[in-house]
């Protein structure tokens, strides 16, 4: 496991910043159903942290209770070292980017980025200017005096950003503001969204289900399931060094194969994967031999190599057929079959190489390195 | 299917025999009827009193109404939402002979409406409240609130949640997202049950005639009077006739202006 | 604490709402000839009094039959009437529906007036049938409506998949469209039914000493009687309403009906 790595606490350590927004503890149930669970989070100034997870993990009401829509069972939110949990919404300096980007119907473009100014009381004379000059860093110039209605989808959503960023807010906070566009738009959007913010300097909080939104734009990600932050740390630390089964399943593929614990050798573990051993890291501290669980691994880590010749050092490797080959532009994804084991997923650049054909007999390898344990049944 | 149509089609042709000098086989046609309504100051006081009514019920039932249906519409879970809407359809589903009767219970000088006034020290002795204006009004509030209401409810619900959180977030307190967002995005819904009430509260007749008594002359009461009581058949005619035509140019405008309005809003 | 606050103001509303037909309930125990909201001895004597009364228990016994003819007539119309409307696409949609709707704004007094100087003429004054007519036409309105909407909310992909399996139109009709009005057709059932029973003002101008209904009579009785044999009736009114309805909840529960 890295040491850099985070499991579900965030590390006191590393951020002795202060804190742009801090929730303790924060608990909220609905009924039975246990939405938030004693959740921590720190973000420090001018950073995006995103909440990823699946529907239902908790993240919308996280953001809820940050906006003050919500208000905590138990537990605490901080806002600039203040203490806000008991602050309603429009005495929070926030900024809220809505999914379906809630503008008002009956107001122009212009009236629309204009009302938190308005609310703040900002003397007419100094509206227009800024509310000009932030349509125009969204691209949407000229456009003040137009409807919701008249605007296309993405055209809307810039109007949704620049209100929120007009008002120049403590914290943004964006709910799945991308899930309506489409894959194109999406994609240029992120990019926009991030370095309008990097910019700006201001923190926020982004709620996505969508990993590659997260892995891309995020300065860290906190992956939540069930209420609860599995892991939070960098794209590279969720990524590669995922403290939890969930977090291994659900950023980018991953392999899980049965194995039972048949040794410890310094960092690494022996594995018996079927009947082949193998050495993987663990991701949490070492267990006892005879522990069942599981490795996951990533496709892209996994080479297919020359059946002769020598394994390259610190390796696994093993005997395998492959099964089928799915074309995916610029790579393959080939299922192989372990020689009396279990089915991988095996992901392999596109090259001069020619694509295997099904029931090719292989040798795969992949690093000591890469690879981790998780205890359980998968 | 055609069936349907001969009932209703058979009303409307009395309209025609409207215009009779007096009683329904005269066969000379005059318009004497209309201008003597038309024309004598008596009827104008009621008509005045009867459009007062209406609209003083009309915006009471708006300003009763409105939390009522806001709340509702804003009830998360629909079981419970249903069960509120039945309370509210219940007394609809009783005559209005009961509720105007079970009024004179509580508004009568032993009533428990004066019992409470006294009670809380509000007044010195009991109110008049029954045979008044003032009480008429109270009742007709009443029986017409479940159709304001309703008609709220019904686009209230259209106005999407998060168009009030985002007025919040930008920070708009509860009384501006009222004004700013739900009112106007309400209108029309207003404008339906507004108009749906004062048509009702207009033709209202039996809960004047109950609570106000003889001394609160309204329309209504008028056709009825000069209907069964006076036997000046025509006459009754030409006023109802004149007040149908006044109701449908109501519906008819408002319809016009609510349609236009949806226009205007477009898809969104 | 504003959540607590709006709590007690619609809680009021409520109350205000269905205030006056609570108060009949107290009322109609009263032991005493006068009204009073809030009775020193209770009793059951209004209730004697009302079975007692032949007027009164005449015109119950119409006002049941009545409704029970025009609210079977006015469900079977407003089922064709729905389904036509629903269903097909003519010419002059929009303006059919909006006639046969048109009971229902059109105050009431109006179409008595009207329906009274029509029966004259055709001598059909003061008669059963004038009364069924006029009451068909006055609860018609909620029959299509409420069928429309059950209708419209059914989905037509549904019948589709029922032919291309190999049901006639007619077999689909009767075992998936029927199946799915039944909520329907018993909400229309009940509001034609309830809205008959209780037909007040068009009523008023077509009944006379020799044939009336239930409210009629009641409303003649307050006019020159003022003791509780009305609360009484009243009462029961409302248990036959509550019954049909807690019924029809059991059934089929209501969730958004108008």
């Amino acid at each position: 496991m890295h040491p850099d790595s985070q499991g579900a606490e965030p590390n006191a350590e590393t951020h002795r910043a202060p804190a742009d927004l801090e929730l303790h503890r924060v608990h909220k149930t609905f009924g039975r159903t246990v939405a938030v669970d004693h959740l921590d989070l720190r973000l420090t100034r001018g950073e995006l942290v995103a909440l990823l997870g699946p529907s239902g993990c908790g993240k919308t009401t996280t953001l809820r209770i940050v906006a003050g829509f919500e208000r905590p069972d138990s537990g605490e939110v901080w806002m600039g070292g203040k203490p806000a949990t008991r602050l309603p919404p429009h005495r929070r300096n926030i900024g809220i980017v809505f999914q379906n980007y809630a503008l008002f119907p009956h107001m122009t473009v212009g009236d629309n980025v204009a009302y938190g100014l308005r609310r703040r009381r900002v003397p007419e004379s100094e509206i227009r200017p800024r509310v000009d000059d932030t349509l125009a860093m969204v691209d949407l110039n000229g456009l003040a005096s137009r409807y919701p209605r008249e605007l296309s989808g993405g055209q809307q959503q810039r109007v949704a950003v620049a209100r929120a960023i007009v008002i120049r807010p403590a914290i943004l906070l964006f709910d799945e503001p991308l899930s309506n566009l489409d894959a194109r738009l999406r994609q240029v959007m992120r990019g926009e969204l991030r370095s309008l913010q990097r910019r700006l300097g201001i923190t926020a909080l982004f709620v996505t289900h969508d990993q590659d939104e997260a892995l891309t734009m995020a300065d860290r990600i906190a992956v939540m399931n069930a209420g609860v932050i599995e892991q939070i740390g960098t794209a590279e630390q969720v990524y590669r060094w995922p403290a939890t089964r969930f977090v291994a399943g659900f950023v980018g593929e991953c392999n899980f194969l049965d194995a039972i614990v048949q040794g410890v050798e310094g960092r690494f573990g022996c594995f018996s994967i079927g009947p082949v051993v193998v050495r993987v890291g663990f991701a949490g501290g070492a267990v006892a031999s005879g522990t069942v669980g599981s490795v996951a691994l990533r496709p892209e880590d996994i080479s297919i190599v020359d059946s002769h010749g020598e394994p390259p050092p610190q390796s696994n490797v093993a005997e395998a057929r492959t099964l089928d080959c799915v074309y995916f532009g610029s790579k393959y994804h080939y299922k192989v079959s372990l020689t009396d084991g279990p089915d991988l997923l095996v992901c392999r650049q596109r090259d001069a190489r020619a694509p295997l054909a099904p029931g090719t007999h292989v040798r795969i390898v992949w690093p000591w390195d890469c690879g981790v344990f998780f205890t359980g049944k998968s | 299917m055609a069936v349907f149509f001969v009932a209703p089609i058979m009303t409307m042709l009395l309209a025609s025999l409207h215009r009779a000098q007096s009683g329904l086989t005269g066969s000379d046609l005059t318009l004497a009827n209309y201008v003597r309504f038309l024309s004598d100051f008596v009827y104008y006081r009621v008509v005045w009193r009867t459009l007062q009514l209406g609209l003083t019920v009309t915006l009471c039932c708006l300003v009763l109404g409105f939390p009522l249906a806001y709340s509702l519409a804003r009830t998360r879970g629909s079981a419970r939402r249903g069960l509120a809407v039945m309370l509210l359809l219940f007394p609809l589903m009783t005559s209005v002979v009961v509720r105007s009767y079970g009024w004179t219970i509580l508004l009568g000088e032993t009533g428990l409406v004066n019992a409470m006034l006294t009670g809380l020290g509000l007044t010195a002795g009991p109110v008049r409240l029954l045979y008044t204006d003032t009480g008429t009004v109270i009742a007709l509030v009443e029986v017409l609130l479940p159709f304001m209401v309703l008609s709220l409810m019904a686009v209230i619900q259209t106005v999407h949640r998060n168009l009030e959180e985002a007025a919040r977030s930008l920070g708009a307190g509860v009384g501006r997202v009222f004004l700013d967002v739900v009112l106007p995005l309400s209108m029309p819904g207003v404008a339906a049950g507004s108009v749906l009430v004062f048509i009702l509260a207009i033709g209202a007749f039996v809960t004047p005639a109950l609570i106000g008594g003889a001394r609160t002359l309204v329309i209504p009461m008028l056709v009825y009077q000069q209907a069964m009581v006076v036997v000046d058949w025509p006459f009754a005619a030409a006023i109802s006739f004149i007040f149908l035509i006044f109701v449908l140019l109501l519906v008819r405008l408002t319809a016009h202006f609510l349609e236009s309005h949806r226009r205007w809003r477009g898809a969104r | 604490m504003t959540r607590l606050a709006s709590r007690a103001v619609c809680a009021l509303i409520y109350l205000f709402i269905l205030a006056p037909i609570l108060i009949t309930i107290p009322a109609s125990f009263s032991d005493s000839p006068f009204i009073a909201a809030l009775p020193h001895g209770l009793s059951l004597r209004w209730y004697a009094n009302f079975f007692a009364t032949p007027e009164l228990t005449r015109s119950l016994v119409l006002s049941l039959r009545l409704a029970a003819c025009a609210g079977t007539i006015a469900l079977v119309l407003g089922m064709l009437a729905a389904l036509g409307l629903s269903r097909t696409l003519f010419p002059g949609r929009t303006m059919i529906r909006v006639f046969i709707m048109s009971p229902m704004i059109i105050p009431g007094l109006i179409l008595g007036l009207a329906m009274l100087m029509f029966f004259t003429r055709t001598h059909l004054a003061e008669s059963f049938v004038s009364l069924v007519i006029a009451h068909v036409v006055v609860t018609l309105p909620y029959a299509v409506r409420t069928l429309s909407a059950s209708l419209d909310t059914m989905d037509d992909t549904l019948t589709e998949a029922a032919i291309s399996l190999g049901a006639t139109r007619f077999a689909a009709f009767r075992t998936i469209t029927m199946p799915l009005l039944k909520a329907g057709l018993l909400a229309s059932a009940i509001f034609t039914f309830v809205t008959s029973l209780d037909e007040l003002v068009v009523t008023l101008f077509l009944t006379g000493p020799r044939l009336t209904t239930l409210p009629v009579e009641m409303y003649n009785y307050i006019e020159f009687t003022s003791d509780p044999t009305i609360a009484a009736i009243s009462v029961l009114l409302i248990a036959l309403t509550s019954a049909i309805v807690l019924l029809a909840e059991r059934t089929i529960g209501f969730g958004d009906f108008t």
